[in-house]
C-alpha cells in the first residue's frame, strides 16, 4: 500500500467499522470527509515509520467529542489541521508525516483528510488497531511514551495546547477542553519521532484495517469461501450465532454502557452477555468470559454480515459474535492494567483467544 | 361536543390502484371504490370520486384526506422536480463535507442547482457558532437564482433545537427574492443529523411543484364534486399534514403509503398492536404497529439514493411474493432447492403453472399444499412432489418468522396481521407470535387508514438535565409537541404522547440527552 | 419445631427469612439438597462455593456489574452448590440471566430488601435447627442413662417419653405391655429383624424398635419391643428414632443383665427342689440349708402347688416366673415357686394344720390366680394341682408329689381350659394315674378307639362319644354340652358303636371307652407332661 486514494475509503471504512468493536463512532461523516478531502487534494502517501528520517516528527489526530454533536457539527477539515500546526508550532518543528492514534471507527479516516489537506504523507500505524474510549489506552502509554504536549481545536480558530504529566491527566484535560469547545473537536497527541513510531507503535495498521475490509466485502458479496477467509486472514473465530433477547442501555460517567444478551441460534439453548462500554468489552457464554478487552468482540448481521454498532442494536437482530485477537503489539508488560477487563472495572481475568 | 353522523373520505394513489373509501363517524365503511391509477394520478382521483360518491350523501362528508406515491415516484424516477439552492449556515464547521456529497450523482446534478456552507448555525449548547453571514444569504439569493434554482433549502447546525438562524435567513432570502420564491428550512422538515436533514430539506424543496400539482388537483377534484371539506395529506408517520401544509412541506408524505397500509389493516382488524405482514407478488413487507402507530426507523432512511433522517416506519423488505419463482435445482439425489429472490411479480396471475403458465412460483407451491384456495387449478399443480412443497413451505415459514421477529421489541408474543395478496403463504400459527389475523377488507386498507389518520406535534431537542430535573424537560418537551400536535389540527383536549425517546449524549458530562416527542390526536 | 433434615431448596424458600423473596427462574433446581448456607461477596472461579451450598449473594459486592450474577450462576452449577440468593439488587435481574438460572438449574431468587448477614445467620440457623435441636434432646438421654441409680427400664422410658413427646412402653414377646404407657397398637406392623420401623398407616406414626436379646445363627427375633406413638412433625420422628435407638440398646442391656439374674436365680431354685425332690434323709441337713439360702422354709405344714404351662414355648417359664409366683401372692399364695419343665411348683407353709374345710379356699386362690394369669396372656392355659398339707420336708415332697398329679388330672378333667385341682377331691380318680402313665395302655386305648379315629379326621365322633360317656349316658346332656340335637348325638352314638362293634349298654365296655378316651386326650398332649406327672 504505496497511496490512498478515494477509491480505497469503501473497505477502510468498512474495516474501521469492524475494528470500531461496536464503538468508536460512526465512520460514515469521516468517510465523506476523507473522500471530498482525496477528491479535493489528491491521493496520500502512505509510508512506514522505518522509512522517514528518524528524528523526523510524526503527529497524529483523532476526533474528540460526542458523537451526538459530531452529527449536527460535521468536521470543517481545518480544525484538525490547525490543531496539527499548534502543536507543531509548540514543539518548533515542521511534522513530517501524519498518523491515526486509532485505527477503528471514525478515527480511522479523518487522520487520511488531514494528511491529504496538508499535503503530509500518512503512517500505516497507529497505537490500538481497534477502538478505545480513551486516549491514554495505546500502545504507546505502555511504552512510558508521553501523551502530551497536546493539541485541542476547533473549527473556528480556538486551540489549546496542554503539557501534561501523566497519560491519565492528558485525557481529563482534554476533554474539559472540549466540553468547552463545542464537543466536536480534533486532538493531537503523543507527538514522537519515525523512531519512535518504528519502535512502539502498531505497524501495518492501516493496511490491515483495509485487508480486513476487503475480506468482509468478499463475505459480504457472497463470495465462495469468503467467509473462512476472512476468519483465518483475522485470526478471528467464530463465537456465536445468536439473537437480541434483552438489551440495557444506561449512561453513567458519559459512558454509554450496555448489557446485550443473545440467546442462541444453533439451538445450543445457551445465552451470550455482552457487556459495553463505547465498545464491546467482554463476552460471556452461559456466564463464563470467552472473549475479553484487548481482544476485540465483533457483531456481524447474520444475513448482510455489517458490522453492528451496539447503538444500532435492537430486539430481535440476528448477529454473529466473532472474536478477533487484538493486536500483538499489546501483548507486554502493563497490557492488563491499562486495557484489561480490570481497566474497566470487572473483576475478570484475560481470556486468550483460543488458537 | 356531539355531532350527527359525519363522514369522512380517504383516498390512497398506489403504484397499480387509487382507492378510496367513505368512512362514517363510527369508522365503517360506508362506500368503497377501486380503480386503476392513471399516468397523471390526479385523473385517477377523479375517477375514483366519480364511482365513490353517486350513492353517498355528500352534505355529511367534512374531511377527505389523500394517501399518494406521486412524490416519492417523482424522486425515484427523477421527474418533475425542482432545481434547488442548497444553503448551509454551518461555516466554519462542517466544511469537510459538501452539501450532496454522498448523492447519487444523476439525483444530484438534476436537483442541486447551487450550494454554499456560509457563517452561522448554533452549538450544541444553543450559542452561535459564528454569527449569521446576512450578507452570504444575500449573495446566494442571487446566485442560486442566477443558476436557475427555482426553491432553496436552508439549513443549519443545530436548527432543531434552535431555529432563529434559518428563520432569519428564511426572511432575507423572502426579502431578496419574494416572499412566493418557495424555500425549506430544516427544521421544519427533519430532525437532528445535519447531513441527512439537509438531504430532507433539499428533497422537500425539490419536491415543491410536484406537490402543489397534487394538492391543487386534489382540491380541484373536490370541489368538481361540490365538496367544500377541509382536506389533508397523509404523511409517513400515519398522521396528517393540511393540504396547504402539504404544499409546502411534500417530504413529509414519502412512504405514508405503507404506513396508511399497516394502520388501515389494523383498524380493520380490530387491533392497535401488531406485526403487519404484506405479501405482495414480487416481495414481503413487514412493519410493527405500536399503540397504533407505525414504529419509525431509527436508522437512515434512503429514499432513491438519498440518505435522510425524517420520521420513516420502521420496515423490512424481503424477496418472497406470491409471484417468486422456485428452482429445483438438482444435485445427486437430493432436491436442492434456490427460491427467489426473483419473481415473475404481477405476471403470477399468467405466468404460474397453476394458471398454465410455466413458471414454478410459490402460488403454486402453496396451491399444492392447501394454503392457497380459490386461486389457478390444482391439477396443473399435482406433480409438484411432497418434498419440495414442504421444503419451499418451511423456507417460507422461516422467512416469515424472522421477519416478524426481527420486527418485535420484546419477547413478548404479538398479533401478526397476514396481508396483501400472496398472504396465503403465511402460515395459520407462526412462532413468536400469538395470533394469524387476516383481515377481510384488506383491500381498502390504504384508503382506510388515509381516512382515520389523527394529527400529531412533534419536538426534536437536547436537554440538559443538569440545570433542570429530568421531569421539567420532559414536560416541556411534551408541551412543545402538544402545541404542536393543536397547530396541525388537533382537538387540544384529545391530546395524546405517543412516543418518548431519550437519547442520552455520550462523553458529555452533565447529563445532556436528546428528547424526541411526539404528540397525536383526532382532528378537531 | 425443628424442621427435617436433608432440607430442600425449597423448604428453604418457604423459610420466614425468605417471606420477601421471589424466585425468578430455576425451578427445576427446587428439590436439591442444601448442605450448607454461605454469604458471599463475590464467586470466583480459585474459590468456589462448595456442594450443596445455597449461596446468599450481597449485590452491594456486585455495584453496577451485574455480569457478576451470571457467573456466580455458572459457578454455582460448576461446583454443584444448589442456589443463589440475591440480596439488594440495585439492578433488575434481567432475561439473559433468568435464562441462564434455567438453563442450568439453579433456583435464582431475590431478597429485595434485606440485611444480608442477618438473612443468612436466620437461613443457617434454620438450615441447623433440627440438629441442634436433636443433639440437645439425645445428649439429655445420654445424661439421664449414664447416672446409674436413674437407669431403669421405666426411667429410660419416661426419659424418651419427655424428650419426644410421645407414648412410649416396652412390649414383650407376645406384644404385651411390659412397661411404660399403654400404646393402642391394635394390628399395627412392629419392627421385624433388627432395623427400626416406623408405621405411617395411621395418623399417628407408630415407631417400633426391636430389642434383641439372644443372637444366635438364626435371623435375630425381638424379645421385646420399644413402641412409641407420635404425631408430632417429621422432624420430630426423626429425633424420636434417634432417641429409641439409643434408649432400645440401653434397654437392651438392663434386659438381658435382668435376665440373666433370673435365669441364674432359678437354676440355683430348680437344683434345690430337685435335690429336695430326690434326696434321702442323709442329705436333709444340707438341703435345709440351701433352702435357707433361698429364702425358702419348709418347716411347718407345707402344701405343695404345681402348675402346667399349655401354649408356649418352655423357654418362657423362667420369663414369666416372677409374674406367676406375684399373682400366687396376690391370691394369697404366698411361698416358693420352682421352675420346672413344664411349669411351676411351689409350696405354702403354715405352722399349723390347714384344716380340710380350707382346702377348696386354696384351690379358689389358685383358680383366682390362674385367671388372672391366662387373663393377661392369650394363648396361654395353665393347669394346677394342689396337694394335701404334711408336715416338714418330707411332707413337703409327698405335697408337691400329689399336686403334680392333681395337675395332671385336672388336665386330663378340663382338657382346653385353665383351672385347678385339689389332690383331695379327686379321690378315687387316683386310681387312674398309674393308667395314665402307661404306655403300654396309651396304645392299647388308641388300637380301642382306632376304627373311630379312621373316620374322625375332626375328632367329632371321639368328642361326642366322651361326652356322652361324661354325661351318664344321657343324650339330652350330651346334645346340650355339644350344642347339637339330640337325634344327632344318637346318630353319632349309633354309628360309633357300630364302628366299635361294641355295645354300650355293657358297663364295662363304657368304663373301658371313657378311660381309653382320657388317655387319648392326655396323650395328645406334649409327652412331658404326661412323664413329669410321674415324678
Amino acid at each position: 500500500m504505496d497511496t490512498l486514494t478515494a477509491d480505497d475509503i469503501e473497505a477502510l471504512c468498512l474495516g474501521a467499522t469492524l475494528l470500531g468493536t461496536g464503538g468508536g463512532g460512526d465512520p460514515y461523516i469521516a468517510k465523506l470527509v476523507a473522500h471530498q478531502a482525496l477528491e479535493t487534494h489528491g491521493p496520500v502517501q502512505v509510508v512506514a515509520a522505518a522509512d522517514l528520517p528518524p528524528d523526523a516528527l510524526v503527529l497524529t489526530t483523532a476526533v474528540i467529542g460526542a458523537p451526538t454533536v459530531i452529527l449536527e457539527k460535521i468536521p470543517a477539515g481545518t480544525e484538525y489541521v490547525s490543531g496539527v500546526r499548534a502543536l507543531a508550532s509548540y514543539l518548533g518543528k515542521e511534522p513530517a508525516a501524519i498518523m491515526p492514534i486509532e485505527v477503528g471507527g471514525c478515527n480511522t479516516l479523518l487522520p487520511i483528510a488531514t494528511a491529504a489537506e496538508m499535503g503530509l504523507p500518512i503512517v500505516n500505524a497507529d497505537s490500538m488497531r481497534r477502538a478505545f474510549p480513551q486516549i491514554e489506552m495505546t500502545v504507546f502509554t505502555l511504552a512510558g511514551l508521553p501523551a502530551g504536549p497536546l493539541s485541542v481545536a476547533d473549527e473556528k480558530g480556538n486551540q489549546a495546547v496542554f503539557e501534561t504529566t501523566t497519560n491519565h491527566v492528558a485525557e481529563t484535560l482534554a476533554r474539559t477542553a472540549v466540553i468547552q469547545l463545542g464537543l466536536a473537536n480534533s486532538i493531537s497527541c503523543y507527538p514522537l519521532t519515525a523512531a519512535q513510531v518504528a519502535q512502539h507503535a502498531i505497524q501495518g495498521s492501516l493496511t490491515y484495517c483495509t485487508e480486513v475490509g476487503r475480506l468482509l466485502q468478499a463475505v459480504k458479496d457472497g463470495a465462495e469461501g469468503a467467509w473462512e477467509r476472512f476468519l483465518d486472514e483475522s485470526g478471528s473465530k467464530k463465537f456465536f450465532t445468536g439473537k437480541v433477547m434483552d438489551l440495557d442501555r444506561r449512561t453513567t460517567d458519559g459512558f454509554a454502557r450496555s448489557t446485550v444478551i443473545l440467546e442462541d441460534l444453533d439451538g445450543l439453548d445457551a445465552t451470550m452477555r455482552i457487556e459495553v462500554q463505547n465498545e464491546n468489552l467482554i463476552a460471556f457464554v452461559d456466564g463464563e468470559p470467552v472473549i475479553t478487552t484487548p481482544n476485540l468482540i465483533c457483531l456481524l448481521d447474520c444475513e448482510t454480515f455489517e458490522p453492528i454498532t451496539t447503538e444500532a442494536l435492537a430486539y430481535g437482530n440476528r448477529v454473529v459474535v466473532i472474536g478477533m485477537p487484538c493486536a500483538p503489539e499489546w501483548h507486554q508488560d502493563g497490557m492488563l492494567d491499562l486495557v484489561g477487563p480490570r481497566a474497566f472495572g470487572y473483576d475478570i481475568d484475560f481470556v486468550e483467544l483460543p488458537a | 361536543m356531539s355531532r350527527g353522523n359525519e363522514f369522512r373520505i380517504g383516498i390512497d394513489v398506489g403504484g397499480t390502484n387509487t382507492d378510496a373509501v367513505v368512512i362514517d363517524s363510527a369508522g365503517s365503511v360506508v362506500r368503497a371504490v377501486k380503480v386503476a391509477t392513471t399516468p397523471e394520478p390526479i385523473e385517477g382521483i377523479r375517477q375514483s370520486l366519480d364511482q365513490l360518491l353517486p350513492d353517498v350523501d355528500k352534505s355529511l362528508v367534512a374531511k377527505a384526506m389523500l394517501g399518494t406515491t406521486h412524490p416519492t415516484n417523482a424522486i425515484i424516477q427523477r421527474q418533475g422536480l425542482d432545481t434547488v439552492g442548497v444553503l448551509r449556515l454551518a461555516a466554519p464547521s462542517s466544511l469537510g463535507v459538501r452539501p450532496g456529497a454522498a448523492w447519487p450523482a444523476d439525483i444530484r446534478d438534476m436537483v442541486i442547482g447551487a450550494s454554499a456552507i456560509i457563517e452561522g448555525g448554533n452549538e450544541y449548547t444553543g450559542a452561535e457558532i459564528a454569527p449569521l453571514d446576512t450578507d452570504a444569504v444575500r449573495r446566494f439569493a442571487a446566485e442560486a437564482t442566477a443558476a436557475g434554482c427555482t426553491a432553496i433549502a436552508v439549513s443549519a447546525a443545530f436548527s432543531p433545537a434552535t431555529s432563529d438562524h434559518e428563520l432569519r435567513a428564511g426572511d432575507i432570502l423572502g426579502t431578496e427574492l419574494g416572499s412566493a420564491f418557495p424555500v425549506s428550512l430544516s427544521h421544519q422538515v427533519g430532525s437532528l443529523g445535519l447531513l441527512e436533514r439537509e438531504n430532507a430539506t433539499i428533497l422537500n424543496a425539490a419536491l415543491l411543484s410536484v406537490a402543489s400539482s397534487v394538492v391543487d388537483g386534489f382540491g380541484e377534484a373536490l370541489a368538481a364534486h361540490d365538496l367544500a371539506v377541509d382536506a389533508y395529506l397523509t404523511q409517513n408517520d400515519g398522521t396528517l399534514l393540511t393540504a396547504a401544509e402539504a404544499g409546502r412541506f411534500p417530504v413529509l408524505t414519502l412512504g405514508s403509503g405503507p404506513t396508511n397500509s399497516m394502520r388501515g389493516a389494523c383498524a380493520l382488524a380490530g387491533v392497535n398492536d401488531a406485526v403487519v405482514i404484506d405479501v405482495g407478488g414480487t416481495s414481503a413487507d413487514a412493519g410493527i404497529l405500536v399503540d397504533g402507530f407505525p414504529r419509525e426507523s431509527t436508522a437512515a432512511v434512503e429514499v432513491g439514493g438519498v440518505r435522510t433522517n425524517f420520521r420513516m416506519p420502521d420496515l423490512i423488505s424481503i424477496g418472497l411474493g406470491g409471484g417468486t419463482i422456485v428452482r429445483d435445482v438438482r444435485a445427486g439425489n437430493g432436491s436442492d432447492l434456490v427460491i427467489g429472490p426473483d419473481s415473475v411479480g404481477y405476471a403470477v396471475a399468467t405466468e404460474a403453472l397453476c394458471v398454465g403458465g410455466s413458471t414454478l412460483t410459490l402460488s403454486d407451491v402453496s396451491l399444492a399444499s392447501g394454503r392457497l384456495d380459490g386461486f389457478g387449478d390444482r391439477a396443473l399443480v399435482a406433480h409438484l412432489e411432497a418434498g419440495l412443497v414442504g421444503d419451499s413451505l418451511a423456507w417460507v415459514d422461516d422467512q416469515v418468522t424472522i421477519m416478524s421477529d426481527r420486527m418485535k421489541s420484546s419477547r413478548d408474543e404479538i398479533t401478526l396481521l397476514a396481508v396483501g395478496g400472496g398472504a396465503h403463504l403465511i402460515a395459520e400459527q407462526v412462532p413468536g407470535t400469538s395470533q394469524v389475523l387476516r383481515p377481510l377488507h384488506y383491500s381498502v386498507a390504504n384508503a382506510y387508514g388515509a381516512g382515520i389518520a389523527e394529527a400529531s406535534g412533534t419536538v426534536d431537542r437536547v436537554y440538559s438535565y443538569d440545570r433542570t430535573s429530568r421531569e421539567e424537560c420532559l414536560d416541556d418537551a411534551k408541551e412543545l409537541a402538544a402545541n404542536a400536535a393543536v397547530r396541525s389540527g388537533a382537538h387540544p383536549d384529545r391530546i395524546r404522547i405517543t412516543a418518548i425517546t431519550e437519547v442520552p449524549m455520550t462523553y458529555v458530562p452533565g447529563g445532556g440527552c436528546r428528547v424526541l416527542v411526539k404528540a397525536v390526536g383526532p382532528l378537531a | 419445631m425443628g424442621s427435617e433434615r436433608p432440607v430442600t431448596v425449597e423448604q428453604m424458600l418457604a423459610s420466614p427469612a425468605l417471606t420477601e423473596a421471589e424466585l425468578l427462574a430455576g425451578e427445576t433446581g427446587l428439590h436439591a439438597t442444601v448442605a450448607e448456607v454461605a454469604l458471599r461477596m463475590r464467586l470466583r472461579d480459585d474459590a468456589p462455593p462448595s456442594p450443596g451450598e445455597f449461596v446468599v449473594l450481597d449485590a452491594a459486592g456486585i455495584g453496577e456489574h451485574t455480569y457478576q450474577v451470571d457467573m456466580a450462576i455458572r459457578i454455582i452449577a460448576d461446583a454443584g452448590a444448589v442456589s443463589l440468593v440475591v440480596t439488594n439488587p440495585g439492578f433488575e435481574l434481567g432475561l439473559g440471566v433468568r435464562r441462564l438460572a434455567n438453563r442450568f438449574g439453579v433456583p435464582l431468587i431475590v431478597v429485595p430488601d434485606a440485611d444480608a448477614l442477618h438473612l443468612t445467620h436466620r437461613l443457617r440457623s434454620q438450615l441447623w435447627a433440627s440438629d441442634v435441636e436433636q443433639a440437645s434432646a439425645v445428649n439429655s438421654l445420654l445424661t439421664t442413662l449414664s447416672q446409674a441409680h436413674l437407669a431403669s427400664v421405666d426411667r429410660v422410658l419416661e426419659v424418651i417419653a419427655d424428650l419426644s413427646a410421645s407414648k412410649v412402653c416396652l412390649l414383650g414377646q407376645d406384644r404385651s405391655l411390659v412397661a411404660g404407657e399403654p400404646v393402642d397398637i391394635g394390628d399395627r406392623r412392629l419392627a421385624s429383624g433388627a432395623a427400626h420401623l416406623v408405621d405411617n398407616s395411621a395418623a399417628e406414626a407408630l415407631h417400633s424398635t426391636p430389642i434383641v436379646l439372644t443372637f444366635g445363627e438364626r435371623a435375630p427375633e425381638a424379645d421385646y419391643w420399644l413402641v412409641a406413638e407420635s404425631g408430632a412433625s417429621r422432624g420430630m420422628q426423626r429425633l424420636l428414632r434417634s432417641l429409641m435407638l439409643i434408649g432400645s440398646w440401653h434397654l437392651a442391656a438392663l434386659l438381658s443383665s435382668a435376665r440373666a439374674r433370673t435365669e441364674s436365680d432359678a437354676r440355683r431354685r430348680i437344683a434345690v427342689l430337685n435335690e429336695l425332690l430326690a434326696t434321702s434323709d442323709l442329705h436333709e441337713r444340707d438341703i435345709r440349708n440351701q433352702m435357707l439360702a433361698l429364702g425358702w422354709s419348709a418347716a411347718g405344714w407345707n402344701t405343695g402347688l404345681h402348675l402346667t404351662l399349655r401354649g408356649a414355648d418352655t423357654s418362657r417359664i423362667i420369663d414369666l416366673h416372677a409374674e406367676v409366683r406375684e399373682r400366687l401372692r396376690d391370691a394369697g399364695l404366698d411361698g416358693p415357686l420352682v421352675e420346672r419343665n413344664d411349669g411351676w411348683s411351689g409350696w405354702v407353709t403354715h405352722a399349723a394344720e390347714p384344716a380340710a374345710e380350707s382346702y377348696s379356699a386354696t384351690v379358689r386362690q389358685l383358680g383366682d390366680a390362674l385367671d388372672a394369669f391366662v387373663n393377661a396372656h392369650s394363648g396361654l392355659q395353665v393347669h394346677a394341682g394342689i396337694g394335701r398339707p404334711y408336715l416338714d420336708l418330707n411332707g413337703l415332697r409327698r405335697s408337691l408329689t400329689e399336686a403334680h398329679e392333681a395337675a395332671l388330672i385336672a388336665n386330663a378333667r378340663i382338657g382346653g381350659r385353665s383351672g385347678a385341682a385339689h389332690i383331695d377331691q379327686l379321690g378315687v380318680q387316683r386310681v387312674l394315674m398309674g393308667w395314665f402313665g402307661s404306655d403300654d395302655f396309651a396304645r392299647y386305648a388308641r388300637f380301642i378307639l382306632q376304627p373311630v379315629l379312621d373316620v374322625d379326621s375332626d375328632h367329632e365322633l371321639l368328642r361326642t362319644l366322651e361326652v356322652y360317656l361324661d354325661s351318664s349316658c344321657s343324650t339330652t346332656e350330651a346334645a346340650q354340652m355339644l350344642g347339637l340335637h339330640r337325634n344327632t348325638v344318637a346318630n353319632r352314638m349309633r354309628r360309633i358303636a357300630d364302628l366299635l362293634g361294641v355295645s354300650l349298654d355293657d358297663a364295662e365296655n363304657r368304663l373301658s371307652l371313657q378311660l381309653a378316651c382320657r388317655m387319648l386326650r392326655i396323650h395328645r398332649q406334649p409327652d412331658s407332661i404326661v412323664q413329669n406327672a410321674l415324678h
